[in-house]
């Protein structure tokens, strides 16, 4: 049984799992430990340094404290000297500890609940003082993304698409089986990434990977959204269907949120040809492609691909906003219950690239409504942002490395100027 | 279970057995397959079995005088007129015969639309007399949801494309015609400039009438409108394909569950890309104009497993009347016009009587005539050849009896048929042959006799809770107009069926005895076997069921190679000879068979004559490139998106490269006639004689040495 380990299955952690696919080129390989520990020493060396120490070491002689400097503190100097792993938990923690979450259980029995992802603003604390000698920050909690499920009875007629688009499962198959590792594999299609050129912008797609991942799975947990499979014995998936539940899809929303997040960081230093509407179109369609999958597997409906755009898009953003000292601004909301029962997918309801190569930037968008129906997605400016709220430095350099992977080699770039880790100011792009 | 064999009376004798088997004994297949009668499917409609509509190609009575044919508006009023009433709707005469046309006395081929009721009555011994239908062709229920239910004929209206002197038109009658890829339309400095594609019916669009133009069955897009949806969904110069063909309704997951232009290869678009795609910056593309025709998905993929080719009046039609709406400096014009419709079947007398066969005809020769412009229709050849559907039974006084096997594959879910010629003969003298068929784990045989009367038996089986199932049909008809020749034919039952487990036709042999009667001249008899595969891409459904003669040698001995043509020295019942496509055999159309390029073979698979039709005795006219070579399948052509090329064999694709050579022929003489004739001179001199040259009943003239339009390198 394909299952054994209990991770290939799982979708979005597979994915995870997955990093450790790329072994082979080096870079990517580090990424599968995650929390587990580095590559075990070999016990012949172990030894060997053993003796060797008794060998040579000689007489203990004992050292002052002044005979060497201490670190500086909270630098991001020091991540460089870090291993991708563990550079991987404090990118993780600057994301986390900012991401809050709510469920918002209603009394009424027949009302579908709204589970709410926050952002944590924090503003820095007083000084101390004697009676408080620790102060804490400042904080309060903005809107991010709000998503309520939908009906079972847009699930059954959605249920229809997923049946029909069997049909495309033999043209497929390499693809759908591809892509139960990480997007970075079909973004790097289109973006010239490659490990020894560009780690850092492997590193910052599998950072805002992860917090697509963490903030998908707590909303899955909490919609308890039931699969394909759960409601007809005739879907039968190709593929594993995922212990999680179905909407939003984890596979939209990390797609969207690494297609959003890349051509933002190709754009920032305003090389060519980077800002043409092309390459916004192409990211899009390959995350579409990939949300489209799913329902071809079998394991999707169309609306879960619907909500995980709308979430993987509006996390994209919110990531670039926290690379790049930008207070996140807006927020989004996906009513399941007034989706359109037999609506198929299509990206280009949520967001159109358009072309900012000629000053038209990119824009998220809710899908027109007919007038009649309540919208089911909707956007929500955030009255006052916090504009001094605390900064994540490890995500600004983060942010700034990978930028500097994408400054151009031509003679003639504007650019010039400002390339390298230390000349990007970050938080140009417009998203 | 028992098999019991019932004979009906000549008064309870149906006339077609294909359009009573599909309407009567197929209906748990079709309910099957569409899912309508036990569950309401999410997304349709609750629909009776009764009230589908299938589209049926009729051949219309002579008045009782014999001088003219009856109308349509006689028609109509026929069914009007029954007793007991059809139900309302019963039949619907396509809004595109228009007034005049509905008062014509000299139809013989028509389509119409109808209800099993009024097809069975029509159907009936006494049809003809009542209903005023000769004879009437059918094969599945059609998406009600893409028909207009209306009689009325449509308001004339036409809409005029502007062309040059050097244009030509080509018409491609296909499924699955990504109309969309940019080897349809013509750029300028990276902008659209013209959808090539001029008229467009999708037969399987929802009926609408918002469009320019309306059909009775799909909707028409004209080449503004296409052009609009091409605007309007170019994105940073890339064309947004999901959403166009969602516009167009070639791709709705919600209501369909194959959809063709979402495969990454599709018949159509790769057809249409040899016959008339040009590089979108391409000038001449501006004089190459497409009229396509998607013909109904469900249609090309029903239970029967063949029938595609009764939507073939239709979009005949559609072309002839869109051929005239073109104009040229202000002036109308018609301009030359090359049709391709690259599908095939194996059934019919394979001598151009048949109903399809006798349709294309009819629709060439009125469209010639309304014009001196010329005007060809191209065939494939069909890729039989190695099917075993064909075999050649010649019972002589030294050898009166034969015996041959029918061999059912289980799990097939469409129908099967069989069906046996016997020789011209107008006369045939009583119980002149026998046959003796016995089912697999039979050891009764049954035999039926001929001679000039009709016989009708049903074969039932009985079902494990009592009564009984037909699970197929043996009919004899002795010879009629314009055939001629005595014909019998067994049809069976899916051998499976995926939801309702009644009986279905138990598959493995069917052992078929042929006897002649002492004192009758030879006999020589022509079986074939209709073609009922899945087509390819579709989901698996149908298999081929095949003849089984041990004397037919498969592979050759001892290189194991597969052995393409009939051995004179170990002769058999069964023949690769006169598997050609069954409606390649009338007199107008060009056929075209398929070679391999690198060796100059021909394909293994492509099919040949000799054919019943004196003008056309050898079967294909020429032969063009069907695989570049022995280990490359296929030819490259367009795949269903922009940019896209992929590989796809079978003389569907050798057919539309000789539509395009023709294209351009007639651009160049465009008040020249150019016919079949001139398409087997070409392969005359394109291939003269040398040793090795295949024969002509596998490539006609010749192998036509065409240009390969998108080049050999893959």
């Amino acid at each position: 049984m394909s299952n054994a380990s209990n991770v290939a299955p799982e979708g979005a952690f597979g994915a995870f799992g997955a990093f450790g696919a790329f072994s082979g080129s080096g870079a990517f390989g580090a990424f599968g430990a995650f929390g587990a520990p580095g590559p075990a020493d070999p016990p012949l060396i172990s030894q060997a340094l053993i003796t060797n120490h008794d060998g040579i070491s000689g007489t203990w002689a004992p050292v002052t404290g002044a005979s060497v400097l201490p670190n500086s503190e909270e630098t991001t100097a020091y991540l460089s000297k870090l291993s991708v792993p563990v550079r991987a938990s404090i990118f993780a923690f600057e994301l986390g500890s900012r991401i809050g979450f709510g469920f918002e259980q209603s009394s009424s029995a027949s009302a579908s609940n709204w589970a709410q992802v926050y952002h944590l603003e924090t503003v820095a604390p007083p000084s101390a003082t004697t009676a408080v000698p620790h102060p804490v920050p400042g904080t309060k909690y903005q809107h991010l993304i709000a998503m309520r499920r939908p009906t079972q009875e847009i699930f059954a007629k959605q249920l229809t698409l997923v049946a029909n688009y069997a049909d495309l499962r033999q043209d497929r198959m390499a693809e759908i089986l591809a892509q139960l590792g990480t997007p970075t594999e079909f973004l790097r299609a289109i973006a010239y990434i490659e490990p020894a050129r560009t780690p850092f912008t492997i590193e910052l797609l599998a950072t805002a990977h992860w917090l697509a991942n963490f903030v998908e799975m707590r909303l899955k947990y909490a919609l308890a959204c039931k699969r394909p499979n759960e409601f007809s014995p005739q879907i039968q998936p190709m593929i594993w269907t995922p212990s999680h539940g179905s909407l939003p899809s984890g596979h939209a929303t990390e797609a969207f949120t690494m297609a959003r997040v890349l051509w933002a960081l190709l754009r920032t230093l305003g090389v060519k040809p980077y800002s043409e509407g092309i390459w916004g179109e192409m990211l899009m369609r390959q995350a579409a492609r990939i949300a489209i999958n799913r329902t071809v597997a079998g394991v999707h409906f169309p609306v879960d691909s619907a909500a995980g755009a709308v979430l993987g898009l509006t996390l994209g953003k919110y990531f670039v906003d926290r690379c790049t000292q930008v207070a996140p601004h807006t927020s989004w909301s996906f009513d399941g219950r007034h989706y359109p029962d037999t609506l198929d997918f299509d990206w280009r309801a949520y967001f159109d690239p358009r072309n900012p190569a000629i000053g038209h930037d990119p824009e998220q968008k809710a899908p027109p409504s007919d007038g009649q129906a309540a919208p089911y997605v909707s956007k929500t400016n955030i009255a006052n942002p916090e504009q001094n709220q605390i900064r994540s430095r490890p995500l600004e350099w983060l942010w700034r490395m990978a930028a500097a992977e994408w400054a151009d080699l031509a003679a003639d770039t504007e650019t010039a100027a400002v390339t390298g880790p230390g000349g990007v100011s970050g938080g140009g792009a417009s998203q | 279970m028992t098999i019991t064999w019932t004979d009906l009376s000549r008064s309870q004798q149906p006339r077609d057995l294909l359009t009573y088997f599909a309407l009567n004994a197929m209906q748990r297949f079709f309910e099957a397959d569409r899912d309508f009668v036990n569950e309401t499917p999410v997304g349709l409609d609750p629909v009776d079995y009764e009230d589908q509509m299938w589209l049926a190609l009729v051949s219309v009575a002579k008045t009782a005088n014999n001088e003219r044919s009856w109308s349509l508006q006689d028609l109509l009023n026929k069914a009007g007129d029954y007793d007991p009433p059809l139900p309302e709707g019963a039949v619907i005469i396509p809004g595109e015969y228009d007034l005049s046309y509905r008062e014509r006395t000299d139809l013989d081929v028509v389509s119409i639309y109808a209800k099993r009721a009024y097809l069975n009555a029509a159907n009936a011994a006494d049809g003809e007399r009542r209903l005023g239908i000769a004879s009437i062709t059918t094969c599945a229920p059609l998406d009600r949801r893409s028909l207009h239910l209306s009689s009325d004929p449509f308001a004339p209206r036409t809409v005029t494309q502007s062309i040059s002197s050097e244009a030509v038109v080509t018409a491609v009658i296909d499924h699955g015609i990504a109309i969309a890829h940019d080897l349809f339309r013509r750029e300028e400095n990276g902008k659209l400039a013209l959808s090539r594609v001029d008229f467009f019916l999708n037969m399987d669009d929802v009926s609408q009438t918002s469009g320019l133009l309306q059909a009775s069955l799909g909707r028409v897009w004209t080449r503004s409108e296409i052009e609009t949806v091409l605007e309007k969904h170019l994105h940073n110069g890339l064309l947004d394909e999901a959403e166009v063909y969602r516009e167009l309704g070639l791709i709705n997951w919600q209501d369909r569950p194959f959809n063709s232009c979402a495969h990454r290869v599709s018949h159509g678009t790769h057809v249409a890309g040899l016959a008339a795609g040009y590089d979108a910056d391409e000038p001449v593309g501006d004089d190459r104009r497409i009229i396509a025709i998607q013909l109904p998905t469900s249609v090309v993929r029903n239970t029967m497993g063949f029938g595609i080719e009764t939507t073939i009046e239709k979009a005949l039609e559609f072309v002839a009347e869109h051929i005239q709406n073109y104009e040229q400096d202000g002036e109308p014009v018609t301009p030359p016009l090359v049709i391709n419709f690259s599908f095939g079947n194996f059934l019919g007398p394979h001598d151009g009587t048949g109903v399809v066969s006798r349709a294309i005809h009819a629709a060439l020769a009125d469209m010639s005539q309304a014009t001196n412009r010329p005007r060809l229709l191209l065939l494939p050849s069909g890729n039989g050849n190695l099917s075993r559907c064909h075999a050649v039974i010649e019972l002589t006084e030294q050898a009166p009896e034969k015996e041959i096997d029918w061999e059912l594959q289980p799990s097939d879910r469409s129908a099967s048929v069989l069906s046996i010629w016997l020789p011209l003969m107008p006369d045939i003298p009583d119980a002149a042959l026998s046959l003796s068929i016995t089912l697999p784990g039979e050891s009764e045989a049954h035999t039926i006799t001929v001679g000039m009367v009709p016989r009708f038996t049903l074969i039932n089986r009985t079902a494990p809770g009592g009564g009984e199932v037909v699970i197929g049909i043996v009919i004899y008809c002795p010879p009629q107009a314009p055939t001629f020749r005595g014909q019998i034919m067994i049809v069976a039952l899916p051998t499976d069926n995926p939801k309702d487990v009644r009986p279905v036709a138990p598959f493995g042999n069917w052992t078929l005895r042929f006897a002649k009667r002492e004192g009758v001249g030879p006999l020589k008899l022509n079986a074939w076997v209709q073609r009922d595969e899945t087509l390819p891409g579709f989901p698996e459904f149908g298999r081929q069921s095949r003849l089984s003669d041990q004397n037919y040698p498969r592979f050759k001995l001892p290189s194991g190679k597969t052995l393409d043509e009939d051995l004179s020295s170990r002769p058999s019942l069964v023949r690769r000879a006169g598997m050609i496509n069954g409606i390649g055999c009338g007199t107008l159309p060009a056929v075209i068979a398929g070679y391999v390029n690198s060796d100059g073979k021909m394909a293994t698979y492509s099919a040949g004559g000799p054919t019943l039709n004196i003008s056309r005795l050898f079967g294909p006219d020429a032969s063009a490139v069907s695989d570049d070579s022995v280990a490359l399948h296929g030819v490259l052509s367009a795949g269903s998106s922009s940019g896209s090329r992929v590989s796809m064999n079978g003389t569907s694709v050798s057919t539309p490269q000789v539509a395009r050579w023709a294209a351009d022929k007639m651009a160049a003489a465009p008040n020249v006639s150019f016919g079949r004739a001139d398409v087997f001179a070409q392969a005359l001199t394109d291939d003269p004689y040398q040793p090795d040259k295949p024969a002509p009943t596998r490539t006609g003239g010749g192998r036509l040495r065409l240009p390969s339009v998108f080049g050999g390198l893959r």
